[in-house]
């Protein structure tokens, strides 16, 4: 079986699906509000507006996807959206289905699926790197001219994190594969 | 053996809740630390010259910022009871998709919304934005405020952005507007605009702007309500809606 093979098994069923749907729209919106997260938090717990006005300004904000982002930056923010959500999806099949591995098979299973839960749990992190961190800590560090000298002006690490993010589920889509065997010494 | 389908173990049910809490703080720690790093989340400055108790108001995004006084560039009414101060940079593409959004916030709010324009030109990314605040500020100079705002119409309808405007056309959008050619080209040789813009710099600094466009909304009472990035018209509007709501 191949390793899209295995990510449409995984998503024909209707939990994962969700989950994986549930993540990329969480993934999507934090991306696009991030940049206002301090006026959007203040008017979400303020008590003078009603809960119609903060969703119709909620929503609102979600269209900047249109306007606050160039063509590449919008098309890798979707993109990291819906890797992570299969991505998220994936680590969890693979911890449920090889939930015995940790605790029964000794420490050649519980290598086997700590190693499949990293690669998962790196395609996660790196994704939040590359779309959050990296920026901010360059201009920390006093290294934010480089972003001004990097051709696509930081878009580089989003482009990085769509590539971590399919090697993560390619790895993590393999070792699913995997058969639950007992090697022979 | 371990199936796929098995027993509904305590394990099993908490597996999922657990992971997106485990992919929540991920995402939440890369979007916090981000945050800090832009230092979005230190909204403990008053504006100056703000009303006092402020502190108790729901919205409490304060921004120290230069009050507006006759000297800025106001377009709509100037005794509007919305201020919205925008710090903009003539290269930046999304400054110029805001222009379009701003000129229709202060069109359809007839008299409700004066728009503030300060310069925020960011030469790290844009070399030739600096140039251009001088070139604006040479049109005001020759052609009062409404050359300045004709200027920059004219300045976000042509050029490519991103370093993109060849500056031999300066004079020419300077013509454009019904402004000297000559005196234009004079002024633009000069530094007599560097003060004005430098001003313009240090308070959006102070303000803590961390990239253009970067708008502070005043409500008629004094409290702001920070708008970053080339937001949608709906989402200005929006805010401008809450800004007119607190008298």
């Amino acid at each position: 079986m191949g390793v899209a093979a295995t990510i449409a098994r995984v998503l024909k069923k209707p939990r994962y699906a969700l989950l994986a749907l549930a993540t990329s729209v969480c993934v999507f919106l934090l991306a696009v509000w991030a940049q206002n997260a301090m006026l959007l938090w203040d008017i979400l717990i303020s008590g003078s507006y009603r809960v119609s006005t903060k969703a119709t300004i909620f929503w609102s904000f979600a269209q900047s996807i249109t306007t606050n982002f160039s063509t590449l930056a919008a098309v890798y923010i979707i993109a990291i959206a819906i890797l992570l959500g299969i991505n998220l999806a994936l680590v969890v099949f693979y911890i449920v289905q090889r939930r015995g591995a940790f605790t029964d098979a000794g420490p050649t299973g519980s290598a086997a699926g700590i190693g499949g839960l990293v690669s998962g749990i790196l395609g996660l992190g790196c994704a939040a790197c590359g779309t959050a961190l990296v920026g901010p800590i360059l201009g920390l560090v006093g290294a934010g001219g480089l972003l001004a000298v990097l051709p696509l002006h930081g878009e580089e690490f989003g482009l990085l994190s769509i590539a971590l993010l399919l090697i993560s589920i390619y790895l993590i889509a393999k070792r699913i594969q995997s058969p639950l065997v007992c090697p022979i010494e | 053996m371990t199936t796929e389908a098995g027993e509904n173990t305590s394990f099993e049910k908490h597996i999922t809740p657990l992971a997106i809490l485990a992919a929540g703080m991920f995402i939440g720690g890369g979007l916090y630390f981000g945050l800090a790093a832009n230092g979005m989340n230190d909204q403990t400055v008053s504006q100056a010259g703000a009303p006092t108790g402020e502190n108790d108001s729901p919205i409490a995004q304060n921004v120290s910022l230069a009050s507006v006084s006759a000297e800025d560039h106001i377009r709509g009414n100037a005794d509007a009871p919305v201020k919205l101060i925008e710090f903009s940079d003539f290269e930046c593409p999304f400054c110029q998709r805001f222009h379009t959004t701003m000129q229709q916030i202060v069109e359809e709010y007839d008299g409700k919304v004066a728009w503030v324009y300060r310069h925020y030109p960011l030469v790290q990314l844009h070399q030739k934005a600096y140039r251009e605040a001088v070139a604006s500020e040479c049109a005001a100079e020759l052609g009062g405020n409404g050359a300045f705002w004709k200027f920059t119409d004219r300045i976000f309808e042509i050029t490519p952005a991103n370093d993109g405007l060849d500056h031999t056309q300066l004079p020419e959008i300077a013509a454009y507007v019904g402004v000297d050619r000559a005196a234009f080209s004079a002024c633009l040789e000069g530094d007599a605009h560097n003060a004005r813009i430098d001003r313009d710099i240090a308070d959006a600094q102070n303000a803590r702007a961390q990239g253009t466009p970067y708008s502070v909304v005043v409500a008629p009472n004094g409290k702001t309500f920070v708008i970053n990035g080339a937001q949608p018209y709906e989402a200005v509007k929006r805010i401008v809606d809450l800004a007119l709501e607190e008298s």
